[in-house]
């Protein structure tokens, strides 16, 4: 269809000789181009000339480019995880999570203590007497991270990695102390974890906050969601959704999906149910999410928690099948979003592992300030 | 929004009069937009000069924010058709379009030219790349150049 132009007169287009050049674009130009492309497509893209790879270096871009690839709907993140038997770090995509489609091997054995804004934070596993643990902060895409770091930490601390929306800044919570990684690192003691006991050792991260599922002292049927604030880097109780029949004895399981809280219940001898928060912190925006059901999933299991982990465009949620008690074993379960019915392989049955949602990005340890190495 | 019947008038770098639903251009000029909405534009006088878009281009313009406005319950994938259709020029008239988009500040029709070029050095080699946008200093040293050549032998 064509504009309703009145003023059109038979111009004829100046005819192009065959042997113009194309134009040479302004760099503000490159710079929108190249915020579209995915991060492991830049990392390549730094030998096409000087002032790219400048700009493919740069911090401030880096951060641009996650803001749009987060933005972005066609970006599909992939799942990292690691065992605990070998020196792996592998990568699957989640519509096929069991098919490993990469994988770094790395000169120590290590496992995943976080994953955020495609940082990894690493732990070296060192031995089974430690009163200290040591971490890394690493982006597989750009292949660079930062130097090992030590901290005092005693067996059974909770930890978790999040990015602290309000000053911009990556922390490990260890225990009750923080790490604030840059150049001018920090450690902080926090407030005591407000008369509640975490159950899961590693905190999910969910919009500038991590969180637990926690068991009051004074009562072990009850329980909350222990939430940390990486920005104010206090302890706060979030109530669990109201749910007349639930399970009290039943450990939840903490995860997320597409950034919000979610959290597993269970009916009393039933069904499993996802519960999603809107509004983080807002107790009314609880929805009921996905009602799980599955025989083969209660007889001998009906402890197990199902921890949520990412949604696919069609709704379909990848979850973590495990048992709160036991690290023995660990199944990725894909649960269909129109009936609840899961599908369900098991991914490995030994040994402490665990499994996180990766999105690759250009965001490096260089870039906070800290000294950073190829690995 | 302005009404549907009201018409603007557009003037291009070659003085070529270009007249056009106020509509069409309002819902997708962010800055015909900011004038209609501040009353700098007489409707009985003003003519928007557009000194750095030719005739050529600004028709095309016109072409996207025209089909855009009429089309925007389309289904995706007829509107992406359309678009590739639309975009289906050599390089010097999408830069033309890009040039005039941005001044014109059409913000979705410069994030389709900018889709369009990621889109053109998608899967290509150093080399292609280069030729493509036409780089031709790529301010690195011989000894740079050459280092990286021999590091990735299969991007080039």
């Amino acid at each position: 269809m064509r504009g309703n132009l009145l003023g059109t007169t038979d111009k004829r287009p100046k005819p192009l000789s065959p042997t113009k050049a194309p134009p040479i674009l302004p760099s503000e130009v490159i710079e929108e181009i190249l915020v579209r492309v995915p991060a492991s497509t830049l990392v390549k893209l730094k030998i096409v000339c000087k002032s790219w790879n400048a700009l493919i270096s740069n911090p401030e871009f880096a951060r641009d480019h996650l803001h749009w690839s987060r933005a972005d709907p066609s970006t599909r993140p992939r799942l990292i995880y690691s065992f605990s038997d070998d020196r792996k770090i592998r990568f699957s995509n989640p519509s096929s999570p069991l098919n490993e489609d990469g994988f770094f091997e790395m000169d120590v054995v290590l496992d995943i203590l976080g994953s955020c804004n495609g940082l990894i934070c690493l732990r070296w596993i060192t031995g089974y007497l430690r009163q200290s643990i040591t971490i890394r902060l690493w982006n597989p895409c750009t292949r660079s991270a930062s130097d090992w770091l030590k901290i005092e930490s005693q067996p059974g601390d909770m930890y978790g990695f999040g990015y602290d929306r309000v000053h911009h800044n990556y922390k490990f919570l260890y225990g009750h102390k923080i790490h604030t990684f840059g150049s001018n690192s920090r450690t902080t003691i926090v407030q005591d974890p407000p008369s509640y006991d975490p159950k899961q050792a590693i905190g999910t991260f969910v919009y500038g906050t991590l969180n637990w599922a926690a068991q009051a002292r004074s009562n072990s049927l009850e329980w909350v969601i222990l939430s940390f604030d990486l920005a104010n880097e206090n302890f706060c109780p979030l109530s669990l959704p109201d749910m007349d029949n639930s399970e009290e004895r039943y450990v939840p399981a903490v995860g997320a999906l597409r950034d919000r809280l979610c959290v597993c219940l269970k009916e009393k001898y039933g069904r499993w149910i996802f519960w999603v928060m809107e509004d983080y912190g807002v107790q009314e925006s609880w929805t009921k999410f996905i009602t799980i059901f599955s025989k083969s999933h209660q007889l001998d299991r009906s402890f197990y928690s199902f921890k949520a982990m990412y949604m696919t465009e069609n709704d379909d949620v990848l979850a973590v099948f495990f048992s709160p008690y036991h690290n023995l074993s660990f199944n990725l379960v894909s649960i269909k979003a129109n009936d609840g019915r899961p599908w369900q392989r098991n991914l490995y049955e030994a040994g402490h592992q665990d499994c996180y949602v990766y999105h690759e990005s250009l965001v490096s340890p260089s870039h906070l300030g800290l000294p950073s190495f190829h690995y | 929004m302005g009404s549907p019947l009201k018409k603007i008038m557009l003037c291009s770098s070659e003085k070529e009069i270009f007249s056009v639903e106020e509509q069409v251009m309002v819902q997708h000029s962010v800055i015909i937009n900011n004038m209609i909405e501040d009353g700098s534009y007489n409707y009985e006088e003003s003519k928007i000069p557009l000194d750095c878009v030719d005739s050529k281009t600004l028709k095309k313009v016109i072409d996207y924010c025209t089909y855009h406005t009429h089309h925007h319950n389309d289904n995706q994938e007829d509107l992406e058709a359309w678009d590739a259709q639309f975009l289906n020029v050599d390089s010097n008239g999408l830069y033309d379009l890009l040039m005039a988009a941005n001044y014109l500040e059409i913000r979705n029709l410069l994030d389709l030219i900018y889709r369009t070029i990621k889109n053109m050095i998608k899967g290509k080699k150093i080399d292609e790349i280069r030729r493509i946008l036409n780089i031709k200093d790529h301010g690195f040293t011989p000894e740079e150049e050459e280092q990286n050549r021999k590091e990735y032998p299969h991007f080039y």
